[in-house]
């Protein structure tokens, strides 16, 4: 019987917090609004970052396990091919292949090309390959080339399906569109031209005995520390990138570069809390008035503790609410645009990939430690201070 | 007896100097009294009050309400004692101003009951309501309402609990005289038909006047003392 009374006094304390809120609609809307803002910016870049991270992995796992690069001076530098034959005898590794790439400025657009040359037919996942493409993969020593969807774009084909690029020497050479990368892997191929390993020699002059890089593909995965061990030993001169370390790069981009917004926007999240703390403590004398006016006619410090903490938990988890659903559908339906440059970069070219919005249940946590706990606590506080005072002295 | 003050006293803090606003008051009221407090302003009638209601702790004595030391109560039978034994009216705009008259007049059922629907005394808040003359004005803000008319739903809302105390300070001050008629009338039917016990804080010698068998007080410079009231103060 007791317990029920008390279920209903909670209830009755609801009521009035939902009607005290209602009776102040318009200040109460305002606070929601610039809150529920607040946590939109904080949300958005979360989940933006889970998203692009989610999507990157995606990607990348189809990519080869090892990447062999040979450095001079601390530099990256052409390997020769002839490297591959060093590791013939290492157990475990599926196939090895050679790759040249580098990078294209296009004068007139002024954006930044990533031409690559491949030899598809010797590469295990050249069929995963030619599927990311619509259209055909580009034909060895064709004069063929696959496009990212902004390179296609930036190169304003209108309808062509040849363009030409200048090599180092200024001379032209000529390409044929065979088929452009499928907007679902925009992330990585976005501003990519791929072509046959002989076109893309040709391009960037590199020698027949030498490549930009070697791609090593593993049987199992769980060899690929192990195997790149070996590589390292046997290629001292070399650099030796594996999957998950390029994973782990990206993370670390993205990570970086969505803390960096983060703490911005976090500093924006602690200004509103520290104006609702000065805001709360500084209480009108309506406000003051109308605590005085509930003790006295029954209230106890405990109740106006309950009212304020219903009032702040109905503002700040709406908030919550709104600004989180606001950014999971920012970042489904526009596509994160308002923070993708931070992300993704200013360049001429940047991705247009499809996100799909990927909520983890921790940045959910983060979000709500960090906005709506403080929130409660800077308004409460207040109030529990000026609920002690004696009602006579409240309502003078 | 219902309510027993013995030796109260309460102090304030003024920069360099102490004021006792109260000195040494004692006095009993049985249920049914219709008391009055007379005196001037400043004389210690309201802090005399505010320490009966459980409003402001005295700094030495004690407040007995049926035989229970109020002070030495918890804060929540503190609470349940100023909700459910006491009506207060005050001189001051004692309203919510964001709440409607009747919203007003209901506020304290909250908490008489927590079980209970609110809703059902609605019909008993219209009552106090069309008595103190406001029928007509039960989802008006305060803000649209005359001082005098709040001064009315505040005492709409001292009788919605059915207290066996009120404790009103200067009820009258702000109505003209056909109002001011009515509520007194009011609370002549509340004191002799309820028998709800009035303590009254007033410069009005009228409102002593109309009421059957007041008894009369003076306080003067925080110091009590029993008076017998004729034609004028």
């Amino acid at each position: 019987m007791k317990k029920n009374r008390a279920i209903e006094k909670q209830f009755n304390l609801l009521d009035y917090a939902l009607s005290s809120l209602w009776r102040r609609k318009l200040k109460n809307l305002g606070i929601i609004a610039v809150f529920a803002l607040v946590i939109f910016l904080v949300a958005s870049f979360q989940i933006l970052t889970g998203s692009l991270t989610e999507t990157a992995e995606r990607i990348l796992a189809k990519t080869p396990e090892i990447v062999i690069q040979k450095m001079s001076a601390g530099r990256q530098e052409s390997i020769p091919v002839i490297y591959l034959d060093r590791l013939a005898d290492i157990f475990g590794i599926r196939a090895a292949v050679p790759r040249v790439w580098g990078y294209y400025f296009n004068e007139t657009s002024g954006a930044n090309y990533t031409v690559m040359g491949v030899d598809r037919a010797a590469m295990p996942e050249g069929k995963n390959l030619a599927m990311a493409i619509e259209g055909d993969f580009p034909a060895a020593g064709q004069g063929e080339a696959a496009l990212g969807r902004e390179v296609a774009a930036d190169l304003k084909l209108a309808g062509r399906r040849t363009f030409s690029l200048f090599r180092p020497d200024l001379s032209l050479k000529s390409f044929r569109v065979s088929g452009i990368f499928a907007a679902s892997t925009d992330l990585l191929t976005a501003d990519l031209i791929v072509t046959g390993l002989d076109d893309g020699r040709d391009l960037f002059a590199i020698p027949e005995n030498r490549a930009t890089d070697l791609l090593v593909y593993v049987t199992n995965p769980n060899e690929i520390g192990t195997i790149a061990k070996k590589i390292a030993d046997r290629l001292p001169d070399t650099r030796v990138l594996t999957r998950p370390q390029i994973h782990k790069t990206y993370k670390v981009v993205f990570g970086w570069r969505s803390g960096f917004a983060s703490i911005c926007l976090l500093t924006a999240l602690a200004a509103f809390v520290i104006l609702a703390w000065d805001k709360a403590s500084g209480l009108s004398a309506e406000e003051k008035r109308e605590i005085g006016i509930l003790k006295i006619l029954g209230w106890q410090t405990a109740d106006i503790l309950v009212l304020r903490f219903w009032e702040s938990l109905a503002v700040s988890g709406l908030a919550f609410l709104v600004g989180c659903t606001a950014a999971y559908l920012h970042v489904l339906f526009l596509e994160g645009s308002l923070f993708r440059p931070v992300l993704l970069g200013w360049s001429v070219i940047h991705p247009s990939l499809k996100i799909v919005p990927v909520i983890a249940a921790a940045d959910l946590l983060l979000i709500f430690t960090l906005s709506v706990l403080p929130y409660l606590a800077a308004t409460v506080i207040p109030a529990w201070r000026c609920s002690t005072v004696p009602p006579d002295a409240a309502i003078k | 007896m219902l309510i027993e003050c013995k030796d109260l006293v309460k102090k304030y803090r003024l920069e360099d100097r102490e004021l006792q606003a109260v000195d040494h008051v004692s006095f009993s009221v049985a249920e049914g009294d219709f008391v009055a407090i007379l005196g001037h302003s400043g004389s210690g009638k309201t802090t005399l009050l505010s320490m009966i209601g459980g409003l402001a702790r005295p700094d030495q004595g004690n407040v007995y309400i049926n035989g229970v030391d109020c002070w030495r109560q918890s804060e929540l039978k503190l609470a349940g004692m100023r909700n459910q034994l006491i009506g207060f009216i005050f001189q001051f705009g004692s309203l919510i101003p964001t709440m409607t008259a009747i919203e007003n007049v209901l506020l304290p059922l909250s908490f008489a009951d927590p079980g209970s629907d609110p809703s059902a005394k609605i019909p008993l808040a219209r009552e106090l309501l069309d008595q103190v003359g406001l029928a007509d004005k039960e989802n008006s803000f305060p803000a649209q309402l005359s001082g005098g008319q709040q001064r009315r739903v505040a005492i709409a809302r001292a009788f919605i609990n059915r207290p066996g105390i009120i404790l009103a300070d200067e009820p009258t001050g702000d109505l003209d005289e056909d109002t001011e008629g009515e509520i007194l009338e009011i609370f002549r039917q509340y004191n002799t038909e309820k028998k709800t016990t009035f303590l009254v804080v007033t410069h009005n010698s009228k409102l002593v006047l109309t009421q059957n068998n007041p008894r009369t007080f003076l306080m003067k410079d925080g110091q009590f003392s029993e008076a017998r009231i004729s034609g004028s103060t």
